[in-house]
């Protein structure tokens, strides 16, 4: 992803917290691409929570550095550097005595936007998380379901339109349909507006569903960054092969989207004669059309139904990693 | 009765005395007690000494309290008022660090992950979420310091207690019934507003 711009540099960034025996967070470097959603995966006590709250500086580095928008974060007061970034936590953390409105309002209003101005973002926002505003604009945070709530939560972080968001668990205390529901959201919200998200989950089919690069950790290490199908094919560690669950590989194959097996060859994808595949649908799904055409590459259409690629029989083996080898060294 | 309509002028002038001296109490005991509750819920570590303190001065009777105080500050209102503000302190400040540290973690760190300053979290989140139970320590002071005033007569504060005593000097059962009566009803008028108060704000959190 070196083509990006990077929107979030983290350099060897350490913390130790007061008191604990061992960091938490050790030796961190990651670097983010603008526009890109990387997925930060591991286990509670993996260090991930911590390392997103040092973004934010709702925790302080014990040593290391990290860059937002090719500048050092401490540069900035945090209360500034904060409002710059969008944040949304898995207990949304809605103000009970506001009105959905006053709450997406919050930071417009820190910012000295005219009423007007605030309103209309309010209610292009709610619209955009599919909540009509004539119906939430005035509930209370009570009033709403869970998933109504995050919807709530993820506009109030979007409301001054932040290039960055950082989220933490965001879906984790949602029901599994919900939480489905909410992640194709947030993958179309992604599409739509090239936020670049720092999103964190101990789910490993969620990370594989949303992550253009996924960084697993572990005992506040990195252990592995890469797309899930590189993770896949080429787990770096025995952890991190066992974290994917490779023996598991039908139904980790169900939760990765095509797209991102694509090779975009739009000629390839015109001349084939096999039944195209919506570029939402999974490698599984991909698997099946594979078979069904006698292992002939697969044309991908996108949402306007143009055929933008293609997907082959060597894609899908390469993702399914080699269920029956050994762990295969980067 | 006959007392009540030849004695009504006196009567309400002790009512007045008894009123003005709860409710000044209250508003010094307020002006002491919330911005100690707000340091003690910032500074966590201060509060269990603290309210420990407070909780040993609440359990020293009241009349003890207005002899040990009235080498100092002599007799009527002044020491009457000390009295009552030293002694309601606990309930103000306890309800007050209760509740401004009773309020959801998780809306606490979104406000400041979405770059809330300290003041702008304190104004907007925390102080409004805390009132509920802020406003009931008010309520149950408010009620305590209304009976308790009565003992103010005692030391020549005035009030509605001058009647309780002088029915006990004199063995008056109407003053008696009288300035029971009418303290009773003071304190639960006191009692019904602050409720009524304390209800508005409450729905303005729980929404209509």
């Amino acid at each position: 992803m070196t083509h990006l711009e990077p929107a979030i540099v983290l350099d060897r960034v350490s913390k130790t917290f007061p008191g604990a025996a061992r960091p938490a967070v050790s030796e961190c470097s990651l670097t983010v691409g603008a526009g890109e959603l990387v997925v930060l995966l591991g286990s509670s006590g993996s260090g991930k929570t911590t390392l997103l709250k040092m973004i934010n500086r709702l925790y302080e580095p014990t040593s290391g550095t990290i860059y937002v928008n090719g500048q050092d974060v401490r540069a900035v007061s945090a209360v500034e550097l904060r409002r710059r970034i969008g944040y949304v936590i898995q207990q949304v953390g809605l103000f009970p005595h506001q009105t959905v409105a006053q709450n997406i309002a919050t930071v417009p209003r820190i910012l000295g936007w005219d009423r007007k101005r605030i309103e209309e973002r309010c209610d292009f926002l709610l619209e955009l998380m599919q909540l009509p505003p004539e119906q939430f604009r005035d509930r209370r945070p009570r009033q709403l379901s869970g998933g109504q709530q995050q919807r709530v939560g993820i506009a109030r972080a979007l409301a001054a339109d932040p290039p960055i968001l950082l989220m933490d668990e965001p879906f984790g205390a949602l029901d599994a349909i919900t939480r489905e529901t909410l992640q194709d959201e947030l993958l179309r919200i992604q599409a739509q507006f090239q936020k670049t998200i720092l999103f964190v989950t101990h789910d490993v089919d969620e990370a594989l569903k949303l992550a253009d690069r996924i960084a697993v950790m572990k005992d506040g290490r990195i252990e592995q960054v890469g797309t899930a199908i590189e993770l896949l094919h080429r787990p770096a560690t025995p952890f991190v092969r066992q974290l994917l669950g490779a023996d598991d590989w039908l139904q980790r194959l169900s939760v990765v989207p095509v797209r991102r097996a694509m090779n975009a060859e739009p000629e390839v994808a015109a001349a084939s004669s096999a039944q195209p595949l919506p570029a939402e649908a999974s490698l599984r799904d991909a698997l099946e059309a594979l078979l069904r055409s006698d292992l002939k590459p697969v044309p991908i259409v996108d949402r306007r139904g143009r055929r933008v690629g293609v997907v082959r029989w060597e894609d899908v083996r390469a993702a399914a990693g080699d269920p029956f080898g050994q762990v295969v060294s980067p | 009765m006959t007392y009540l309509a030849e004695n009504w002028d006196f009567v309400l002038e002790l009512a007045w005395q008894h009123i003005s001296l709860a409710a000044s109490v209250l508003f010094i005991a307020l002006a002491l007690a919330l911005p100690l509750g707000v340091l003690l819920a910032r500074f966590g570590r201060l509060a269990t000494p603290v309210l420990g303190l407070l909780s040993v001065v609440y359990t020293i009777p009241s009349m003890a309290l207005f002899a040990l105080l009235i080498p100092v500050t002599g007799l009527g209102f002044k020491t009457a008022a000390t009295a009552l503000v030293v002694y309601s302190q606990f309930i103000l400040v306890r309800n007050t660090v209760a509740g401004l540290q009773g309020v959801d973690p998780a809306v606490l760190e979104a406000a400041v992950g979405m770059g809330m300053s300290g003041w702008q979290v304190f104004r907007e989140v925390r102080l409004p979420l805390a009132m509920p139970v802020i406003l009931a320590g008010v309520r149950v002071a408010a009620v305590s310091i209304i009976g308790l005033a009565s003992l103010a007569a005692w030391i020549n504060a005035g009030g509605l207690g001058v009647l309780l005593f002088q029915g006990l000097y004199q063995d008056h059962a109407t003053k008696i019934w009288t300035g029971t009566i009418l303290i009773a009803f003071i304190a639960i008028a006191a009692s019904r507003l602050l409720q009524r108060l304390e209800r508005r704000i409450r729905s303005g959190l729980d929404g209509p």
